[in-house]
């Protein structure tokens, strides 16, 4: 039964691995995304050094940012550093680098997406989605950590990071779902 | 009625809130004293009255191996301090490791404090949980036990050391002075006072001497397991056992007993049951023992009680439950000793079964059956069948062992009628509460109603869930009793049935227009609260429950922030930001809770000797930072009114005054006289302060500058007493407190300035976690009495437990005491204001009201857990105190209101 439990990802180590992989991926399809389709910010085609100057800000202030959360809610400040930072790194691909990539730093947009929740096209909504999902999922991750089991992943950030992903995956898979219902407004 | 338009209230309907609230609060306090009655206090009762066994058990015991015992009792003597790697005791692993005694890891039972662990260690019982109540009010020892048969048998005993000794034992000694353990910080002198006796004792003539050292549990309370001056008086006891030792080493009669009576966990506390506070090292030491290896074997420490007897040649204590321990006997006399030894203990034991009447339970049938069938081999070996010895001897090892462990649990039983009758008492009042909030309703909390229909549903599930327990129980009442949990699953999905149910109704009702959506916080502050009621039910989560507290708080504070962000207001999320970073250095300033109790924090950082000027620094700030924050705002108020006017300057005057004293009181003055002294004026100057505010809240105009004015004066007092009561090293946590406190009040100062039902529970959680990051938890061990002698001499029976409370409940008394003020600043008139204030006491009476019922249940259905003792019922114990401390806030408000 033990065995079942012990998936190499939950070393802490194997879960910083995992976490560079999975933001390469992110990051990649992103950029790629960005890149090929959907560079315009008020029809303004981007050009490639933009898109590169964008998501190295956008990766870096999200990572900062996350981060600081993430210590605010009680990760550690001066231990386990790394760790802390790998966690902020996922969350910034997850949920603040791609809004960065596909609506720019435009203040009033993220708030009309993300507080009013009105996102208009399909890329909208799944950057809504996607963002929440991974964000709630982080959030609700920090349950089992003070359980007293000592199962390696509720070491910090392993069941977050669990949470954050999940979190995505639901979040794309809503997104899927609400295809079919929203198909009118798919022209803009 | 809901939500549509203000319901009138005038000032009779507040006072009638809050008879009815009163009602509530004596409800729920009875459903507590039901509860209690029927859970704690029903220990299988004992008929002490028949004589013990037949004589020719006992014959044996006239000839007994020893008979002079020194007993030396140190105080919180860990496993670890007495025969662990760290030890320092050098000259007891000598003899040891000569052969000249043995170790023993004693595992005392909860709770781990003295009173009920020398009970134990004489009586040989084990002490029911409420003992540890009883711990402060020791009184004289009834009950059978060793100190009791010896003195019976004429034996001149001599008591040194903890005083608790003599209350027990008031006449029994010929000998005796006891040290206080009232000066916590004092670790030299009363261990002082034990020595000097001892070396006048050495050169007397005794049977028994006793002797009983505090001075490492003092260490241990003050500076921690892990302080230099652990070593030191480690040492200094090593030199103690080896003077005795020195002195009997050529008298083979006398025996030299060295225990701890519990062991400390790693902040040096101790009262709960987990390993570092259970374990006790023990040590038997006499110069006929040779023992052939130094090895530490596992035994419980009420085994101390048979053995003793038996090696001393007295009668067994009546309600004793040890069992002897094997090898002490083995090594010194002869076998035919030992197993009449065994026989006795183990006839003790039958004889105990047979008086808690519990002989006749199937369960002990073939424990019972066994040892018939010894004593029939043991009158065999009588006639003459040598053989049968080992076998005698392994039998009634068995059994007693056998017994012990089943006993042990068995006597500890629960009135489960009265136990049902006060869980759906519980139940009921939580329905009826929140059911009466939701009609009580006003304006103000458009959505209070709302997130009461889906907590209400939860309940009422919940009800439905705990009658089909009942009813699956009754009906399999003459099957197995593990079938109980068959009804678990369905009472579960019956509840989550019900509250889906209401959450479908409310949202239709939402959809329709029936309410207004509530906003992100409020939907949050009742969810946190649902999910912590829920969190109740592991055992892990009750012992980190700060860990809830503070995800919860930071949570709320985020969603602040966010919303001030959504609305580009700088200046609002600003001040949320200092909330959440506050917040956050508040919740690491004590590391409390089981899991990392004992990891570093900022307070542990400060208390280095080489961060000295830091710690003071940051203590002067607060110190500093109370007297500005009254000077200013009696800048801010200023007034005509000559009263006022001269009110005010008393207060000032008296203010410094206080605020001198606390301030010498904390620079390093060793004189303890004078520092009482000190102590006692300051506490006179608090109480002059609370006197001069509330004359001037009676004679001075009813102008509201006034009124707010005075509010912040009792906030200074309270911060004032609070010094004098906590720790040095904690006083800039009440700095933070005050900083988030003042960035929330501008936070919420921008805006509609209307009191939510999301600001109640959100200040309700900030006092929570400023309950726990004071050191608190909900451990038993954790309440702190190191500063609640507070300018007295000795013992006070009202202000010693009235100060420990107010130890305990600073953090939400300070942010309870900073909403009212809130409140009354941010609403126009007074009756506004005590409107909002009793509806703030209901939401916080529904709160507790939840996490009482759920407590009793959860206690109810894990009461054969493992952890029943350590967790769940501490945990109920701070809930009868939460709820009292419920009862002073209606108090303290009903003052309030009064006043102004």
């Amino acid at each position: 039964m033990e065995g079942i439990y012990n998936t190499p990802l939950e070393d802490p180590e194997w879960t910083e691995i995992y976490i560079e992989w999975m933001i390469g991926l992110v990051l990649a399809s992103n950029v790629g995304f960005c890149w090929l389709v959907q560079n315009r910010h008020h029809n303004r085609k981007l050009h490639v050094a933009e898109i590169l100057v964008i998501t190295i800000l956008g990766f870096t202030v999200g990572t900062l940012l996350f981060q600081f959360i993430a210590i605010c809610f009680g990760a550690p400040l001066l231990t386990n550093v790394s760790r802390t930072l790998h966690f902020g790194a996922l969350l910034s691909a997850f949920s603040f680098l791609s809004p960065c990539l596909f609506m720019g730093f435009d203040t009033n947009q993220w708030i009309r997406v993300y507080a009013n929740h009105s996102p208009k096209n399909k890329l909208e909504r799944f950057l809504y989605y996607t963002g929440y999902g991974s964000v709630i999922g982080a959030w609700l991750g920090a349950i089992p950590i003070p359980l007293d089991s000592d199962r390696p992943y509720q070491v910090w950030p392993v069941s977050c990071v669990y949470g954050a992903t999940g979190g995505y995956i639901l979040g794309v898979f809503i997104w899927f779902i609400s295809l079919g219902g929203f198909r009118k407004d798919h022209k803009d | 009625m809901k939500g549509e338009g203000q319901v009138e209230w005038d000032i009779s309907k507040v006072k009638w809130s809050i008879c009815l609230l009163l009602v509530l609060h004596i409800s729920l306090g009875y459903s507590f004293f039901l509860y209690w009655e029927g859970f704690f206090t029903t220990t299988a009762q004992c008929d002490d009255t028949s004589p013990l066994s037949d004589a020719d058990t006992t014959d044996f015991l006239n000839n007994p191996p020893f008979k002079k015992l020194v007993w030396v009792i140190i105080d919180a003597l860990r496993y670890d301090f007495l025969l662990g790697e760290r030890s320092k005791m050098i000259h007891t692993h000598q003899l040891l490791s000569q052969g000249k005694g043995y170790a023993y890891k004693a595992h005392a039972h909860a709770p781990t404090v003295t009173f009920p662990r020398i009970k134990a260690m004489v009586s040989g019982s084990i002490p029911a949980f409420t003992d540890f109540i009883t711990n402060f009010m020791a009184n004289e020892h009834s009950e059978d036990s060793i100190i009791k048969k010896l003195y019976e048998q004429g034996k001149d005993m001599v008591f040194y050391g903890d005083d608790t000794w003599l209350k027990l034992f008031p006449d029994l000694f010929v000998r005796s002075e006891g040290t206080t353990s009232f000066f916590v910080s004092d670790y030299t002198e009363v261990d002082d006072n034990v020595t000097r006796n001892l070396d006048i004792e050495l050169d007397k003539d005794w049977d028994v001497m006793i002797l009983h050292y505090l001075g490492l549990d003092h260490i241990g309370h003050s500076y921690g397991p892990d302080s230099p001056l652990m070593n030191n008086k480690m040492t200094e006891m090593d030199g103690i056992i080896q003077k005795i030792y020195d002195r009997i080493e050529h008298d083979e009669s006398t025996l030299l007993v060295v225990c701890g009576d519990h062991g400390m966990n790693q902040v040096g506390n101790h009262g709960g049951s987990t390993v570092e506070e259970s374990t006790t090292g023990m040590v038997f030491l006499s110069p006929s023992f040779h023992s052939s290896e130094y090895v530490v074997r596992d035994i419980n420490q009420i085994d101390i009680v048979p053995t003793l007897s038996n090696l001393l040649g007295i009668s067994i204590p009546l309600k004793n439950l040890g069992v002897i321990i094997p090898e002490l006997f083995q090594s010194i006399i002869n076998e035919e000793y030992y197993m009449n030894s065994l026989n006795y203990n183990a006839h003790q034991l039958n004889v105990l079964l047979e008086r808690y009447g519990k002989h006749e339970l199937p369960s002990y049938i073939p424990l019972v059956e066994s040892f018939q069938q010894t004593n029939t081999l043991l009158k065999q070996y009588r006639a003459g069948d040598i053989h049968l010895k080992r076998e005698i001897i392994n039998h009634y090892n068995n059994f007693t062992k056998h017994l012990y462990d089943k006993l042990s649990v068995d006597i500890f039983g629960y009135n489960e009628e009265q136990l049902y009758m006060s869980i759906i008492l519980f139940g009921i009042l939580c329905l009826t509460v929140t059911y009466l909030l939701y009609f009580l309703s006003y304006e103000t909390y458009s959505y209070v109603t709302f997130s009461l229909e889906i907590m209400a549903g939860y309940f009422i599930g919940s009800i439905i869930g705990g009658l089909c327990i009942y009813v699956t129980y009754a009906i399999l009442m003459d099957m197995d009793f593990s079938m109980l949990f068959l009804g678990f699953p369905f009472s579960i999905i019956f509840g989550i049935c019900i509250s889906l149910l209401t959450v479908v109704a409310v949202f239709w009702k939402i959809f329709h227009g029936y309410i207004n959506t509530p906003s992100v916080d409020g939907y949050f502050c009742y969810m946190g609260i649902i999910a912590h009621v829920i969190s109740l039910g592991s055992s892990s989560f009750i012992e980190e429950e700060h860990q809830i507290i503070y995800f919860l708080s930071q949570t709320w504070l985020v969603i602040l922030f966010l919303k001030a962000l959504v609305q580009m207001n700088s200046k609002q999320y600003s001040f949320a930001l200092i909330a959440i970073v506050t917040s956050r250095i508040i919740q690491s300033w004590n590391q409390t809770g089981d899991k990392y109790l004992g990891a570093d924090d900022i307070s542990k950082y400060l208390i280095k000797e080489e961060n000295y000027y830091l710690l003071v620094t940051l203590s002067c700030v607060t110190l500093v930072g109370i007297v500005s924050f009254h000077t200013i705002s009696s800048y801010l108020y200023d007034s005509n009114d000559k009263i006022f006017k001269t009110f005010k300057s008393l207060f000032n005057f008296v203010l410094y005054y206080t605020f001198a004293l606390i301030c010498m009181r904390n620079s390093n003055v060793n004189n303890i006289i004078s520092l009482k002294m000190v102590e006692y004026l300051a506490l006179w100057g608090i109480l002059v302060l609370l006197f001069i505010t509330v004359l001037n809240f009676k004679l001075s105009n009813e102008e509201t500058s006034h009124t707010r004015y005075n509010l912040n004066s009792i906030l200074v007092i309270f911060g004032l007493f609070s010094l004098l009561l906590h720790r040095f090293n904690n006083y800039f946590l009440f700095s933070l407190f005050s900083l988030q406190i003042f960035s929330l009040y501008q936070y919420f100062s921008i805006g509609s300035r209307k009191i939510s039902w999301s600001m109640m529970i959100g200040f309700f959680w900030l006092g929570n976690s400023a309950y726990f990051s004071l050191l608190n938890s909900n451990s038993l061990s954790t309440i702190d009495i190191s500063n609640a002698y507070v300018g007295m001499d000795s013992y006070h029976p009202v202000l010693v437990p009235a100060f420990t409370y107010i130890i305990l409940y600073t953090g939400p008394i300070l942010y309870f005491l900073a909403f009212i003020v809130l409140i009354v600043h941010f609403t126009p008139s007074r009756f506004i204001a005590d409107q909002n204030i009793t509806s703030f006491l209901f939401v916080t009476f529904t709160i507790r009201s939840c996490f009482s019922f759920a407590c009793s249940l959860v206690l109810f259905i894990e009461r054969y857990h493992l952890f029943v003792w350590s967790v769940f019922s501490p945990r109920f114990c701070y809930e009868i105190l939460h709820e009292s401390f419920e009862i002073v806030k209606v108090l303290i408000a009903v003052i309030v209101m009064s006043l102004k």
